[in-house]
This record gives structure tokens, C-alpha cells and sequence, in this order.
């Protein structure tokens, strides 16, 4: 009997310490800063609803393991905000001018990209290629700066910047740069043929030499 | 005898006559080539000397814009563009009543590297907001669509003439059939004098009793307007018909109508003619020659008589009549038919807003004159009709100019002792807003009013910062690749008096008002604008860092003396805008353009300003600045902002000179960088802070400038954490803590140990907040005390 009865005195005690668990688990976890309350927080009077956080932007594969070389305008979806869909639609525009050789209107067309939302990376990638096709090559370097700083988290990126590097530096006569570049292109995105390619061809040089 | 008297008489005839006739010929000869020559340098030359002539950027429609709140119906009026129950055609716009849809038909608009034809637009809206544009004919969506850039000003020198040439082929057919219609029908059947004309204006004139029609051709008229004066006497028509019988005999007719067409004058804008037939079409009804209707043709070519006396701003009436004249006159010679005649005639007079001739962003206009007149000559600039497009937002320089101007009334209201009686030595002010990513300069003020003074305080005004300077120690505090010790938003610093000894010299910084708040975090003591505690930061830190932050945001060239960390330098607000850019875009410079590109007058591009960007500072070490200036407007030393409506993210710093001799305002969001100084060009003390005196300004002005456009935050790069943490402790938050904040930390520096304030424990090397060596949260003793273990 005695037995028993303990049992049942332990039970709420049980339940007790169960809520204590669960309001000391929240209470020691590592806050969300976006959890914070507001009443809490010392709030800035900032109109919330206008401001947007801050959002990656995604890629439309797993960039790990695909190339990511569709059109830009497949990074839109309904989720994507309005600014950021209209420059990635520049962008994708500038970059078809660009393919198109209209190097003056492709550049044109991504500068608008980055003045509606500086945030797309891509645009400084095509404005780097754009002014190293029209034979700007200090320019270019100086977007390429800019898109490493962007894309680097996206290998398949991160590769196309190295291998435009590698491009204007062989350009410019460094060699040994260029070929650092497309180095740092294969071991960011392995698939990447024209680093390859262009390695190849340097070390088919050098043995000829 | 007879015979030989008439041989003698007819040889005196001869030897008399002969020479004269030779005389004569040989004038009329010399007179010739004279004349031809002298029509030959105008004519196969440069005509006209054609201003260059500046815009404003165009305005961008896209999605996401919240249309009412950009002032695109201002802008639209300003262009020329008429409400209508339907667009049919150029330079209409039509609101659906519902407001889910606006249609525009654009204009036609020379753009160098992309010609605007003119589409027609639709934009779906959404609660105001523009969620989609298409194409009204295909039906495509149109990603982007421009209102095109508005004029600014032109580069005048002697010649005050708006006018735009337009080739003969660019003139439509009904354009030329109205003006021979009012001007000259047979212009293609006479030669250089029309005889029938001449006898049908003197039986005209006679009968009336007043001169009311000439008979000057088309040819005499170009010769008179060319070469001639309006004076009435034999001698100068004796000229003008030689000159018109050269001409015609050089040229063809097509050739002298289309100078007639480009050179008539058909009105006055202020100070400025209004020339040919193409800029008359633009000033009159903002459009287009292609676009006219045939109502507003043959009001144009009624104008030529008399443009100022019948002109339908001055007179509507009177235009009225002799536009519906010139209509009969066509219907008469076949132009039109009499049905289109009627129709034309009950046309209203639909006359695009009178512009006035002031110059707009007067500051902005004289800038760009100084850039390009480093490049080109002066008199490309002022005859060779070059079309030079800036970065100037009208709207936003609209909103600079009142936001400047109200401001300092509203000073000089609240404060009396500011106004002075000498408009010169008046309460001055200045404004300059840029787009950090393109370096854009969006609006400039350059001072409270230009009549009064021309100088430009955003470009030369160089003043001191105060403690707008202040950022720059922060960001070489925050930057850990500048050296050690580097600090975090929480890192406690000591905000007490203390002494800065350089050189043998001791400098003693004090607080606003002595007053000193102890220990301090970082955050604080920057969004409190803490000069004592700044200045121990960059003690702590060492100039050179300093020194080397600033060169590379931007302050170049600073002399290595401990009270440049509070702002004792002299800089301009465009290079405080320069800087705070920098901030804004992440570490990235870009140079400020005010013009963009400029265009031959064939439209053709003769030079592209591309933007320019180099990566200067760490993006990680600016943004932790951005992070803190946030917390400085929203309740730090800027707070007044957002008591006074500016609600969107941003970021800014105030600036107020030892003896407030200068009031600052730097502040930013993502898209918007805009610096405004107040303070007196003979430097005397305001009594006010820049909260006080700059703020104001600067909240007016970005209220207006962001309104309608898409707010967003600001981005936080890769290599940040965002943490909450207890505001006076700086460690990570518990649920205890009465206040917290989201801090940002460079990854390394995020703290990992809870608030040792408010129930947390320390981390194992005792230490709290940044750069602590807290663990993993150890198990307390009510675990063992409830489980036993």
C-alpha cells in the first residue's frame, strides 16, 4: 500500500519536472535571432512589413553537383522578390546581348541589374566578361573581384570567375597567374573543360618547349 | 556719209555700251559667287550651333514599385503624357478606376544604344504595387519599361535656341503639306520668286487694306531668317531674292525645305527660341512630329506667321482660328479630305504642360559642364548638339530641393538668431544622395538658392566632419585582417576622460557636455556618438590603423594627429557620401558619375561612363558598422528620424563640430546614400547638433526619395552570425535577460557563453561575451538535486 501511494505522489512530481525540462531546454538553447521577442529585443521602429531579411539567393540545382548554367531567369519563383526577379531578368538579357557580341548594350542592361538590387551576384560575374570582351581588362578584373567576393559559395560560380581569370591574365601575358587560375577553376567545379583545356594546352607547351 | 555717220554712231554705241554691259556682267558675276558662296557655308556647313543639351536619367517601371509613391503621374505630366479614357496612341496613359492597371503609351525616345519606339505598356498592379508589365500589342511581358529621361538644361553661349534638326525623310508628309498649305502652296511648281504669289498677296493686302499675306516664298523666307534682318527696305529684299535665286539654282527644293522645316522659329520658351518644326512639336505637345495629329499639324504651321502673338498658350483663341485656317487651306489644295478637315477641327487644344525655362538642379548642371569641360572643347558643348545623359533622378532632386529649402526655413523659424539680413551670409545648406552600388549621384543641392550664389558646398565646400568621421575608427576597430587587437559590437570599452599623448602633446577629448558613461560596449558607444570612448578605441587600436581605414574607404591623404579620429579633417559632403558607399555596398567603391553617356547629334554613342567598382574594405568588418549605425538611428544619436516617420531599414551617423560651427547628417539604406551639411559659409556657430539641424533635413528628403520603391534590409556577407545577446552584458542572451539585442559577429568572435548577468554561467575561462571561451553549457546543480546524478 505504502508502495503505491508513493507511486502516485511521484507522478505529478514527474509531470513537474517534465515542463521544467522543457521551459529550461528553451530557456538554454541558443536563441533565433529572429525568434527574439519583441517586447524583449530592443526593437528599432522599423516598418518590419516593408523590410525584407536579407535572403540567399537559391540556386536552381544543388550547385554541388550540376552545372549551373542554365538560364538565370530559372532562379525565379514565386518565393523570389520582385527587385531581384527583375535583375536577374537583366541579367539574363545582358547576358544573351553579350553572346549576341553586343557588348555595349549587354553592359548597359547589367548595370541597370545592379542598380535594382545589387544583392545578384551574377550581374558582376556578366559585367566582368562583358568589359573583358570589350577590351576593358582592368575593369574586368575589378567586377571579377566583386563576383569571387559573391559566389563563393557556389562552386559551379566560383569556377566560371577563376576560369575568366585565368583568361584575362593569359591574356595579359602572366602565365603562370593564368594558369593559378584555372587551377583554382578545376578544383572549385571539376567539370570544368575550359580550364582544363586551357591547362592542358599550357602543359603541351611547356614539353614542346 | 550717212552710212558711215550710223557705222561711227553704232561703234560709239558699242564702245560705250560694251564695257558697261561687260561691268555689269562682271558684277553680277563676282556678286554671284559671292552670294553662293556666303549660302554655301551655311547651307553645306554646320547650319545651326545646337547647345548640348543634359537629362535626367529615365525612370525605370518594374515590378515591385508602388506606383502612386514614386510620383510616376508628376513625372508622367512633366513628360507631355495625357489621361484618357483609352490610349490610341503616343503619350497617353489611361488609370483603370479599379486601380489594378495602368496603360501607357511611351513616347518615342532617341536612346543611344536602344531607340524607344514607343509601345504601348501595361502594368498590372497589385494594391498600387506593380506586379507585372506587358507588352499591349503582343501581349509579352516586358521585363523592364522606361518613362524616358526629362531635359534638364542646356550648354548656351551666345545662341539661346532649343532645336532639334530632324532630317526631311523624318518629317511626315502632313507636316510639310500644312506648312506649304499656310506658307507657300506652289513652293514645288515656282523658282526662287513666286510671281502669281506676289500678285495675289498685293491684290489681297490692297483689298484689305493691311498687310495680311506675303508673298516671300519659302527659299526667301530661309534666306531672310539666315542672313537677314527684319528690317523693311529695297535693299534688303533686293538681297534676299538674289540669295533665294543662288539658292534655288545649288539646291534642290527638298534640300531648302528641310533647312526651312528645321529653321523657322515658332515660339519662345523664356529666355530660349523655339526652332523647327520637330522641337515645336516637342515643346508644344510633347510628342514626336510622327505623332501629331493632323489638329496639332496645322496649329504648328499656323504658328509661322506670327508664333508669339498666336501661340496657344498666350492666345488659344487665336491659335484655334489659324490652325482651323491652315486646315481649310489644306482640305483646299487636297492635303486632307473635308470630312478630316472637320474632324481636326473639333479637336480641343491639348497642349502638354507649359515648362518652364528655369533651370532645374542648377548645382548638378554646372558639375557636369566641369566634368565634361575637361574632356570636351567648349564649343562642342555649346553648338554641336551633343545629348549628355546623367544619373539625376528628377523626382528625388525635386524631393532634395524642397527637403533643403523647407529645412533651413524651418531652422531659421524655430531659431531666429540663424537669420541674417545679407542673403549671402545666409543659413546655407547642402544635399547630395548617391546609389552606393552604381555610385550614381541621384540629387544634389549645392546650396539654398542659386541666384544667390553659385558656389557648389556638395562638390567644394569643404567643411569638418565632427563625428560623421566616427565610423571610419569603428570599421578599423572591427577589421581583424588590420591587426590585433580588434574589437566586436560588445567588446566593453571605458567611456571616461582620458589623455591621448603624441609628439610631447597631450590631447584631451571630451564628451558632449562632460558628461561620461563609464564602461560601454562598442554598439553603444557609437550609436551614442561617445568621443571619449571613440577616441580610447582608436588609442587602443593605433592611428595608423586609422589612418589606413580612411585612406582606403575613402579620406585620403589625413595627417597622422589623434583628433582626425573625431573628425578635425576638412572634407566635402560628396566625399562623406563617398565613404558612407563604401559602408552601404559592403566594402565596395565606386566612383560617383554624374553623367553617364553622351551621344553625338546623331544619336550616335561617343562615350559610355561605365561604373567602376573596386573592393576596398573587408565586407564583413562594414557591414558590423552598418549593423551598429542601425542601432544609431533607431535609438542612438539619429533616433529623431524615425520619431519623424523614416521607418524602412537604415543606417546613419550625425556630425556636429566642437563648436557647432557645422551640423551633419550621413545616412543610409541599401539603394540610398545621402549626406546633408548645415552650417554658414562664413563659419559661425549654428547652437545646434547635426540631430538637430542636418537630421531633419535628411529624414525629409530620404522619406520622400524611398517612397514607393522596395524596401529591403541590408545583406549580411558570408563570414557573419547573427546573435541575441543581453544589451549591457554583451553576452549571449537567457531568457532572464530584461533587454537583448541580434548582434552581428564575425564568425570567430560570436560569443559562447550565456549572459552572466541574468541567470547564465560563465564560460570556462571565466570570461563573457566576445572572444570568451565558454563551452558547452554545464549541467546545473537542480538537475542533481531533482535526478540524483
Amino acid at each position: 500500500m505504502v508502495r503505491k501511494v508513493t507511486m502516485d505522489a511521484r507522478w505529478p512530481l514527474v509531470l513537474c519536472v517534465a515542463c521544467l525540462l522543457s521551459a529550461c531546454a528553451q530557456a538554454t538553447a541558443r536563441p533565433d535571432p529572429k525568434m527574439a521577442g519583441p517586447a524583449k529585443t530592443r526593437s528599432a521602429p522599423v516598418d518590419v512589413a516593408r523590410a525584407r531579411p536579407p535572403e540567399p539567393l537559391r540556386p536552381a540545382r544543388p550547385a554541388a553537383t550540376r552545372a549551373d548554367d542554365g538560364p538565370l531567369t530559372a532562379k525565379i519563383d514565386g518565393a523570389t522578390p520582385a527587385g531581384r526577379s527583375v535583375a536577374l531578368r537583366l541579367t539574363e538579357e545582358g547576358r544573351q546581348r553579350l553572346a549576341a557580341g553586343d557588348s555595349a548594350r549587354a553592359i548597359e542592361l547589367l548595370e541597370r541589374a545592379v542598380a535594382v538590387d545589387a544583392r545578384v551576384p551574377y550581374s558582376y560575374y556578366f559585367l566582368a566578361a562583358a568589359h573583358a570582351e570589350a577590351g576593358h581588362p582592368a575593369l574586368a578584373h575589378r567586377f571579377l573581384d566583386r563576383a569571387g567576393q559573391k559566389l563563393a559559395g557556389e562552386p559551379y560560380w566560383r569556377s566560371r570567375v577563376d576560369e575568366l581569370r585565368g583568361k584575362l591574365l593569359a591574356g595579359e601575358g602572366k602565365t603562370a597567374e593564368s594558369q593559378a587560375a584555372y587551377r583554382r577553376a578545376l578544383d572549385a567545379w571539376p567539370g570544368n573543360r575550359t580550364a582544363a583545356q586551357a591547362l592542358t594546352a599550357a602543359s603541351q607547351r611547356d614539353k614542346e618547349r | 556719209m550717212v552710212m558711215t555717220a550710223r557705222r561711227s554712231r553704232r561703234w560709239i554705241a558699242f564702245a560705250v555700251l560694251a564695257p558697261l554691259v561687260a561691268a555689269l556682267l562682271l558684277t553680277t558675276g563676282i556678286v554671284y559667287r559671292d552670294l553662293s558662296a556666303t549660302v554655301a557655308a551655311k547651307l553645306d556647313g554646320r547650319a545651326w550651333a545646337i547647345p548640348a543639351r543634359i537629362y535626367t536619367a529615365a525612370f525605370p517601371l518594374h515590378p515591385g514599385l508602388e506606383l502612386a509613391g514614386t510620383g510616376v503621374f508628376e513625372r508622367l505630366r512633366r513628360l507631355g503624357y495625357r489621361e484618357v479614357d483609352q490610349v490610341r496612341g503616343r503619350g497617353q496613359f489611361h488609370r483603370d478606376p479599379r486601380g489594378t492597371t495602368l496603360d501607357i503609351h511611351l513616347h518615342a525616345f532617341r536612346y543611344p544604344l536602344h531607340p524607344e519606339t514607343g509601345r504601348a505598356v501595361r502594368l498590372e498592379l497589385d494594391h498600387g504595387v506593380v506586379s507585372r508589365i506587358t507588352d499591349l500589342v503582343t501581349g509579352e511581358e516586358v521585363v523592364e519599361a522606361g518613362l524616358e529621361p526629362e531635359a534638364l538644361a542646356g550648354f548656351y553661349d551666345e545662341v539661346w535656341e532649343e532645336r532639334h534638326v530632324v532630317s526631311l525623310e523624318e518629317i511626315p508628309p502632313r507636316t510639310v503639306q500644312a506648312v506649304l498649305a499656310a506658307e507657300d502652296s506652289r513652293f514645288f511648281e515656282h523658282g526662287a520668286i513666286d510671281l502669281r504669289g506676289i500678285v495675289r498677296a498685293f491684290t489681297r493686302n490692297v483689298a484689305a487694306g493691311r498687310v495680311v499675306e506675303g508673298g516671300s516664298t519659302l527659299t526667301q523666307q530661309l534666306m531672310k531668317n539666315f542672313f537677314l534682318s527684319e528690317e523693311r527696305t529695297y535693299r534688303r529684299k533686293l538681297r534676299e531674292l538674289a540669295m533665294a535665286i543662288v539658292t534655288e539654282r545649288r539646291y534642290s527644293k527638298e534640300q531648302i525645305l528641310e533647312h526651312y522645316l528645321n529653321e523657322i522659329y515658332l515660339g519662345q520658351s523664356g529666355a530660349k527660341g523655339i526652332f523647327g518644326v520637330a522641337e515645336a512639336a516637342q515643346f508644344y505637345f510633347g510628342k514626336q512630329l510622327a505623332d501629331l495629329t493632323i489638329g496639332e499639324t496645322a496649329l504648328l504651321a499656323g504658328l509661322i506667321r506670327a508664333p508669339n502673338a498666336n501661340s496657344p498658350f498666350r492666345s488659344p483663341m487665336r491659335a484655334q482660328g489659324r490652325r482651323d485656317a491652315v486646315l481649310t487651306a489644306m482640305a483646299e489644295h487636297g492635303a486632307i479630305t473635308a470630312e478630316e478637315a472637320d474632324a481636326a477641327r473639333a479637336e480641343p487644344l491639348a497642349l502638354r504642360p507649359y515648362v518652364s525655362d528655369r533651370t532645374n538642379a542648377p548645382y548638378f548642371v554646372d558639375a557636369v559642364r566641369r566634368q565634361l569641360q575637361t574632356t570636351y572643347p567648349p564649343a562642342a558643348l555649346t553648338a554641336e548638339g551633343l545629348r549628355i545623359f546623367t544619373s539625376l533622378d528628377g523626382e528625388m532632386q525635386g524631393a532634395a530641393e524642397a527637403a533643403v529649402r523647407e529645412g533651413l526655413a524651418e531652422l531659421e523659424k524655430a531659431h531666429p538668431r540663424l537669420r541674417r539680413a545679407e542673403p549671402e551670409e545666409q543659413l546655407e545648406g547642402a544635399l547630395v544622395a548617391i546609389h552606393p552600388a552604381t555610385g550614381e549621384i541621384k540629387a544634389m543641392v549645392g546650396g539654398r538658392d542659386y541666384r544667390i550664389t553659385q558656389f557648389n558646398r556638395v562638390t567644394d565646400g569643404a567643411r569638418q566632419p565632427g563625428s560623421v568621421f566616427k565610423p571610419v575608427v569603428y570599421y578599423a576597430a572591427f577589421d581583424p585582417d588590420a591587426g590585433e587587437p580588434h574589437f566586436t559590437p560588445t567588446t566593453r570599452i571605458e567611456d571616461a576622460a582620458f589623455a591621448w599623448t603624441y609628439e610631447g602633446r597631450t590631447w584631451t577629448p571630451g564628451n558632449y557636455k562632460e558628461r561620461y558613461r563609464g564602461m560601454v560596449t562598442t554598439r553603444r558607444a557609437l550609436e551614442d556618438s561617445l568621443n571619449a570612448a571613440t577616441a580610447r578605441i582608436a588609442y587602443e587600436i593605433g592611428l595608423p590603423r586609422v589612418l589606413d581605414a580612411a585612406e582606403r574607404l575613402g579620406f585620403s591623404g589625413l595627417p597622422a594627429l589623434p583628433a582626425i579620429v573625431l573628425g578635425s579633417l576638412e572634407t566635402t559632403p560628396l566625399a562623406v557620401a563617398e565613404v558612407y558607399a563604401v559602408l552601404a555596398s559592403g566594402g565596395q567603391r565606386t566612383t560617383p558619375r554624374a553623367v553617364t553617356q553622351v551621344a553625338d547629334e546623331h544619336d550616335t554613342l561617343i562615350e559610355g561612363r561605365p561604373l567602376d567598382i573596386t573592393s576596398v574594405v573587408s565586407p564583413q568588418a562594414s557591414y558590423l558598422v552598418t549593423h551598429v549605425l542601425e542601432g544609431a538611428l533607431d535609438h542612438g544619436t539619429g533616433s529623431a528620424a524615425r520619431t519623424q516617420g523614416f521607418r524602412i531599414p537604415a543606417a546613419g551617423k550625425t556630425g556636429t563640430t566642437n563648436d557647432y560651427g557645422d551640423a551633419w547628417f550621413a545616412g543610409y539604406t541599401p539603394d540610398l546614400v545621402a549626406v546633408v551639411w548645415v552650417g554658414f559659409d562664413r563659419r559661425q556657430s549654428l547652437g545646434l547638433s547635426g540631430a538637430q539641424a542636418a537630421l531633419p533635413i535628411w529624414t525629409a528628403f530620404m522619406k520622400r526619395a524611398t517612397a514607393g520603391r522596395p524596401a529591403r534590409d541590408f545583406e549580411s556577407p558570408e563570414g557573419i552570425v547573427l546573435t541575441t545577446v543581453d544589451a549591457e552584458s554583451g553576452a549571449r542572451a537567457t531568457a532572464a535577460c530584461p533587454t537583448t539585442v541580434v548582434e552581428a559577429f564575425l564568425e570567430a568572435d560570436a560569443p559562447n557563453g550565456d549572459c552572466p548577468l541574468h541567470g547564465g554561467t560563465p564560460s570556462d575561462d571565466g570570461s563573457h561575451g566576445a572572444h570568451d571561451g565558454a563551452t558547452e553549457r554545464p549541467k546545473g546543480s537542480w538537475w542533481r538535486r531533482w535526478f540524483g546524478r
